[in-house]
């Protein structure tokens, strides 16, 4: 029973202790297990001017309590991954001061593309309109979105997402058995079955004004990449950005009107280097390097579109511009064939034709 | 004493019956020949004169008078010695010529008194066979050449000594008369499109001008096989008529290119003219024009390979033989005009380093655009505009030198490429067309069929691929030999569409 897995539980059950206080622990006694046996001086020079944490862990350093909080853990509609589990986010491990538990509902394991889709809570039609095109933008792309699961610009994000059939996760600012806001109650719902909801807070914690700014850390460390739709001057959202620059993450800004106020603080990051969101190409254009991206949605229509023999002419020539002897040689149609093919896909505007007989996709 | 010998000349490709009158009078020796003689006729007296003597026979020390009636047109060319001489011969009362009345001479001599071959005998008995004469003296490396003409009596001898025995009546010679053409070998080629590999839509491209007689442009870098593909084009092309046959043979016996052992040309002419060529050599000149480069290649290949290297005027020659399958040479005197009707190959690099657009392999291109401009400049829109087929290669990879892959035999792509002329030759039967190239726009509504789906095709392809209007009549061309090389009577969708892809791009970079 008493394990480094459970002391995790145990330490973030008590909150306020940093990974950075665990790591140091962990190099003074050696072993984490240690500061269940040690004594109170040990724990005291251990943890140096800590005082209140280490009188935290005194008081609750009892076999009952540990069990009562270990129970509560092991429900059956959530997963405790911590940091020493196979499960657990590797992106997570790279950023300053990861949360060493995470609670999770939903699907488990992060291994694909994830964009973050970050904006205020107060919201113009705009915004929303946006969050939400662009969420389901994405997932045509076999994107994830990730946010805050709060009002406004969050919710739309996962809207969208859900609403293209795509993967959504939700970061909470609370225990993962509350859902707040309230009226996201439906959303929270769809999350549980078809997403994922995290949160590093132990069930029952309420969501108190601070674990907002916090968990933020995590929406950025999550994703590959962070948008901002919306953000006034001095929004909450700006701690996100900070987040993502210093955990080396791109960041998104959607343009705005220069008079909208919601608009003013992503202006302003274009202004200082973010990168301007126009379209969703964009975000594709710099994901590219990292991952073998495939427009399902668009490979989905041009199955539709085009024939099999099309399909193969266009596959060839998606990977590279390819000169015609070589589409001929690598698909192993004959010449006249090759000709027929490309004209059709030329008239049907998938192709277009370069100077020296080379074919590339258009757009 | 007068004599009088029939002889002719010839006039491009038509010729005139000419009488060569001798007239022996008293007074100082002197020969004097009139009737506007060219230089070469006038120094035929020096070896009429030596011929003569060193034949065992007298020259005549009197005052000899030759006429070429009609006096009144110009006259060219070494094939009056002979007839001279017999007139010489007659008036000095030496021979006696009244049962050769009708007869032409033709023949160069010797100092010594061979008689040599001379240029133009084909298209000269032919025209002279319609006009009446039957029988014809000349020298006897011409008679593969005379023997073509059916019905014609052909008598060739190698020495004036052995013509003034027949005429004597002391010798006899053969004479040949309706000599059947000899039997048409097939022709074997040293070079064949299994050597070469990879360049599948060249090589498409070339059988498609083959069987269609289109002309065709190929761009590409250094050594992608342009030069090597198009000098295996003559082993594809269908085998020739007769009627063609003898045109390209008359052309040649002009020129003078006619070998002696051969007559008939069974061969279609591949012509390779060097860059330096100038616009004379191209269209054919002289006094009385010889033909030029685009008659020798007619019903054949001209192939220009580095395009740009010609000058621009050079170039532009082309323009009138390329519309109209002839060419015409005015000259004060009277205008000629020979056939050509020949298919052009061009080759070019894209740009003056080769490797403009050219990415594999490390190279790359080193030219400035201005420098580029200039050279795609030197051929001019126009000519451009009557290439039928553009074909833009690329520089072989190694995988595809190397495959195995089993490259089409030149006899293969024949059969088709004959199949389709086959077609061809069978619609047009009785009008003023042969190949699909040549067809006008009224023709084309004639004979290229669209069904209404291509119809509804080409319309749509007409405005997203910008065509132009004589672009479009090209495509519809192209589709009726596509669909000739297929065996179809319609041009059907999948015809047109490949057609649609040997276009002229015009949104090309180089251009």
């Amino acid at each position: 029973m008493i394990n480094e897995r459970n002391l995790l539980i145990w330490l973030n059950h008590l909150g306020s202790i940093t990974y950075e206080t665990i790591l140091s622990l962990k190099s003074y006694f050696g072993k984490l297990e240690e500061i269940w046996y040690t004594n109170e001086n040990h724990l005291y020079h251990a943890l140096e001017n800590r005082r209140i944490i280490a009188e935290k862990m005194l008081k609750t350093r009892n076999k009952e309590f540990l069990q009562k909080i270990i129970d509560k853990n092991y429900q059956k509609d959530f997963t405790v991954i911590t940091i020493e589990d196979n499960d657990y986010p590797q992106r997570l491990k790279d950023i300053y001061n990861p949360p060493y538990v995470l609670y999770v509902k939903g699907r488990v394991g992060i291994n694909f593309p994830l964009i973050a889709i970050v904006g205020a809570r107060k919201s113009t039609p705009y915004g929303r309109w946006a969050a939400k095109k662009f969420a389901k933008e994405l997932t045509d792309w076999d994107i994830g979105v990730i946010s805050g699961l709060a009002l406004g610009i969050d919710t739309e994000g996962h809207k969208g997402a859900l609403e293209g059939k795509g993967y959504t996760v939700g970061i909470l600012g609370c225990g993962i058995d509350k859902c707040y806001p309230k009226s996201n109650q439906n959303l929270y719902k769809q999350m549980e079955n078809l997403g994922t909801i995290i949160s590093e807070y132990p069930p029952g914690v309420q969501p108190l004004k601070h674990h907002f700014p916090a968990r933020n850390r995590i929406i950025s460390g999550l994703s590959d990449g962070v948008v901002v739709i919306e953000a006034g001057e001095k929004s909450g959202t700006l701690i996100t950005v900070e987040h993502a620059l210093q955990q080396g993450k791109d960041v998104f800004a959607l343009p705005g009107n220069i008079n909208n106020s919601q608009s003013k603080g992503t202006n302003k990051l274009i202004r200082e280097g973010a990168k301007i969101l126009l379209s969703v190409e964009d975000i594709i254009e710099e994901l590219k390097y990292k991952y073998v991206l495939n427009n399902t949605k668009e490979e989905e229509n041009l199955k539709q579109d085009l024939s099999q023999e099309e399909m193969k002419v266009y596959n060839i020539i998606r990977e590279n511009p390819v000169h015609i002897d070589l589409i001929s040689y690598k698909s192993g149609i004959s010449i006249s064939e090759v000709n027929i093919l490309l004209t059709i896909l030329e008239l049907k505007g998938f192709i277009n034709q370069l100077p020296g007989k080379i074919y590339t996709v258009s757009k | 004493m007068l004599a009088k010998v029939k002889t002719c000349c010839i006039y491009g490709l038509t010729a005139t019956d000419i009488e060569v009158e001798v007239d022996i009078n008293n007074g100082l020796p002197v020969i004097n020949i009139v009737g506007l003689p060219d230089i070469s006729l006038k120094e035929s007296k020096e070896r009429v004169r030596a011929a003569i003597s060193n034949s065992g026979l007298e020259f005549p020390l009197r005052r000899i008078t030759v006429n070429l009636a009609p006096a009144d047109t110009k006259k060219e060319g070494t094939h009056f010695d002979l007839p001279i001489t017999l007139g010489v011969l007659a008036a000095s009362g030496q021979i006696n010529l009244e049962k050769f009345s009708q007869i032409l001479v033709l023949g160069e001599l010797s100092l010594d008194g061979r008689i040599n071959r001379v240029n133009g005998v084909l298209p000269m008995l032919l025209e002279m066979y319609n006009m009446g004469f039957h029988q014809v003296i000349l020298p006897k490396g011409n008679m593969e050449e005379a023997k073509l003409v059916n019905g014609m009596e052909c008598i060739g001898v190698e020495s004036l000594k052995e013509l003034v025995g027949f005429i004597k009546g002391e010798i006899q010679l053969g004479v040949h008369r309706n000599c059947n053409v000899q039997n048409w070998k097939e022709i074997e080629y040293d070079l064949d499109f299994r050597d070469l590999k990879g360049q599948d839509n060249l090589k498409r491209g070339l059988e498609i001008v083959a069987a269609g007689c289109h002309n065709l442009l190929m761009i590409g870098p250094p050594g992608s096989g342009k030069t090597m593909a198009a000098r295996r084009l003559p082993s594809i092309l269908p085998k020739l008529t007769m009627d063609e046959a003898m045109e390209i043979t008359k052309i040649y016996s002009i020129a003078g290119l006619l070998e002696e052992d051969k007559g008939l040309i069974t061969q279609r002419p591949f012509r390779s003219p060097h860059h330096t060529a100038s616009m004379v050599a191209l269209t054919g000149g002289g006094r009385i024009p010889k033909p030029g480069e685009v008659s020798l290649s007619h019903n054949g290949v001209l192939f220009l390979d580095e395009l740009p290297e010609f000058t621009r005027n050079t170039l532009e020659v082309l323009r009138q033989p390329l519309e109209d399958g002839s060419v015409t040479i005015s000259r004060v005197s009277a205008s000629f005009t020979y056939p050509a009707k020949f298919m052009l190959v061009a080759s070019m690099n894209p740009c003056p380093c080769g490797y403009f657009n050219t990415t594999e392999n490390g190279y790359s291109c080193s030219c400035t655009p201005q420098q580029i401009n200039r050279y795609v400049g030197k051929v001019s829109g126009p000519l451009l505009d009557r290439m039928d087929i553009v074909v833009e290669t690329t520089a072989v990879t190694y995988d595809e030198l190397i495959s195995n892959k089993e490259a089409e035999s030149s006899a293969i792509i024949r059969k088709r490429v004959e199949k389709a002329r086959q077609r061809q030759l069978e619609r047009y039967k009785g009008t003023k067309f042969t190949f699909n190239s040549q067809l006008n726009s009224s023709a084309l509504k004639k004979y290229c069929i669209l069904d209404s789906k291509t119809q509804n095709l080409l319309s749509s392809a007409f405005e997203k691929m910008k065509l132009s209007a004589r672009g479009y009549n090209r495509i519809i061309k192209i589709s009726r030999t596509i669909a000739d090389l297929n065996d179809s009577d319609i041009i059907k969708t999948d015809h047109l569409l490949e057609a649609l892809q040997y276009r002229q791009n015009n949104n090309l970079m180089w251009r």
